[in-house]
């Protein structure tokens, strides 16, 4: 199925926003991952985390404006962004209601 | 301290070094961050201006000046994401000149003007680029946690003191709001020459000084290595005994200490900071070089509305911001000592200055050669406000000015004058070849648009 031509300036627009929030979106999540899955002691996973998270952001920003295709850009910044985030949060969120 | 600032949380006491010759006392307010110098041999309170000096664009590089606490999180944030832009411009611009080494060995000088900055782009951008790289992401390092929160949020609560002292590097405990009476300061700065066996401690922090929870931390000096890893002891200020000593830490720890570390530039003296400095420099040109190709490339495919304003803004943020700078440095030497609120006039000249450069940018035409009239005025401004600064230190200054910093060997402070006469001169140039073109001579300007189209 042939998808509709979008306007230029609004498939433009929409990729820096992919980029600029969901780059950060992605870089975020990665960063609480590692700072959870990490084998190491708890202040040495938080820095490593954050170094990467760091470095992802820009990197993230990069893929999103360079991949050919917006829906490209989506699957490889969004879909790994709300896998982690949800393997990150939920175990969080049931521990938290457990012990209370 | 006590009769300097006793209404501050938190004092830093840095002894006096071969650069600057004077004890530094800072303290926290509520409204940020003040200092004052003493004389180390005297003990007396040194009598300077009242001025920010070079600290307004160590803060300003950061922060942009704004101290209140719930702004100054707004300039890290603009300042971050600058940065974060200038990392992506970085990869981007690696990315698109591929065939780097070809264009790195040519530089085509007299091919037209374009050409001749588009070279020196290249040029400049690969002889920086390893610097660039560093400075820009070791900046992101300094300020992690604010850009990057998520896994400091995820860490509360699990082990938080022991989080904060290892990732803050100094011990903390909350006040007590008991005052009690701290030891002197001096013991502690003793026993931590003995803890360590060394001459010279690089600085003393004191937490909540007269409390009965105070604590004195001792750091080594930092001007040996270049991580930021300076072995730090803490003392209850009450009873002297050791409350914590910092530990190297694992190896990201470590990496991440040398990562900042490689950003302040604590080490390696006077040869590093002009290494950085030249670096920093090629960055400037970089920058600025390429935002010339780039507009005038824009302007000659589709003149466009916008385009006055882009190229009004380039002078005012390249030259505009060379004035403002000397402005601030006029204003520092001119202002009367006994002015109220002397340094933030100083800061407000600076601003002033800038916003003048671009509204008289906005205000002038930049069609055709009036542009290179422009350019002309704000050059040979500059040029003056530099190029006279020395000789007015000759009559304000008496024992600051260039004969007598050279004739003392203080070369820390000839350096200033000596570069505001390079870049002087090296302005005053640029200055006359933009006067030449900016006079309207037709066939010339002509054959010289001819030339640059044809290639």
């Amino acid at each position: 199925m042939k998808s509709r031509p979008q306007p230029a300036r609004l498939t433009m627009a929409a990729r820096l926003v992919v980029a600029l929030a969901g780059g950060y979106i992605l870089a975020y999540t990665v960063t609480a991952f590692l700072t959870l899955y990490l084998p190491m002691p708890q202040t040495e996973a938080v820095l490593l985390a954050t170094l990467v998270g760091l470095l992802l952001y820009p990197a993230a920003i990069c893929l999103a404006v360079g991949l050919s295709s917006l829906r490209r850009a989506c699957l490889w910044v969004l879909v790994p962004a709300a896998i982690l985030g949800l393997s990150t949060y939920i175990p969080l969120a049931r521990t938290a209601t457990c012990c209370w | 301290m006590q009769q300097v600032a006793p209404e501050a949380r938190l004092w830093f006491i840095r002894p006096a070094t071969r650069r600057d010759g004077g004890i530094r006392v800072s303290w926290r307010t509520l409204n940020g961050f003040q200092a004052r110098w003493f004389d180390p041999q005297t003990g007396d309170s040194l009598r300077t201006r009242d001025t920010r000096g070079g600290d307004f664009f160590y803060r300003f590089h950061y922060a942009l000046n704004l101290n209140d606490t719930t702004l100054r999180e707004l300039g890290y944030w603009t300042v971050g994401l600058l940065a974060f832009g200038m990392l992506v411009l970085l990869i981007t611009g690696v990315l698109i000149h591929r065939r780097i080494l070809r264009d790195l060995f040519a530089f085509r000088l007299h091919h037209g003007r374009l050409r001749g900055w588009l070279d020196s782009h290249n040029l400049t951008a690969v002889m920086g680029l390893p610097f660039h790289l560093m400075i820009t992401f070791s900046g992101l390092v300094l300020f992690m946690f604010t850009y990057m929160p998520a896994g400091l949020d995820l860490s509360q609560g699990i082990d938080d003191r022991e989080l904060r002292t290892e990732l803050r590097g100094f011990y903390s405990r909350p006040a007590s709001n008991r005052a009690a009476d701290m030891q002197p300061l001096s013991s502690f700065v003793t026993r931590a020459r003995e803890h360590w066996n060394v001459d010279s401690i690089g600085l003393i922090r004191v937490a909540n000084p007269g409390d009965a929870a105070a604590v004195v931390s001792v750091s080594r000096d930092g001007t040996e290595r270049v991580s930021r890893n300076h072995p730090t002891v803490s003392f209850d200020a009450v009873n002297g005994e050791i409350l914590h000593e910092r530990q190297a830490g694992g190896p990201v720890r470590r990496v991440e200490r040398f990562v900042s570390g490689l950003h302040l530039a604590h080490f390696g003296g006077a040869g590093i900071r002009w290494i950085y400095f030249l670096m920093g420099l090629t960055g400037c040109m970089m920058i600025a070089s390429g935002l010339l190709v780039w507009t005038e490339k824009r302007c000659r495919k589709r003149p466009h509305a916008g385009f006055h304003l882009i190229q009004s803004l380039t002078v005012a943020g390249t030259m505009g911001l060379i004035i403002a700078c000397m402005v601030y440095f006029w204003a520092n030497r001119l202002l009367p000592e006994t002015m109220p609120r002397r340094a933030d006039a100083e800061i407000w000249m600076f601003f002033g200055a800038w916003l003048t450069t671009a509204v008289h940018a906005l205000t002038g035409s930049t069609r055709g050669i009036a542009a290179a009239g422009l350019w002309y005025r704000q050059t040979a401004t500059a040029a003056a406000l530099a190029g006279l600064l020395p000789l007015a230190n000759l009559l304000l200054a008496p024992e600051g000015h260039l004969p007598a910093s050279l004739n003392r060997g203080d070369y820390t402070l000839a350096s200033m004058d000596l570069v505001l006469l390079t870049t002087a001169l090296i302005l005053g140039l640029c200055a006359r070849s933009l006067a030449f073109r900016a006079t309207p001579m037709p066939s010339r300007v002509a054959r010289q648009v001819e030339q640059e189209i044809s290639p």
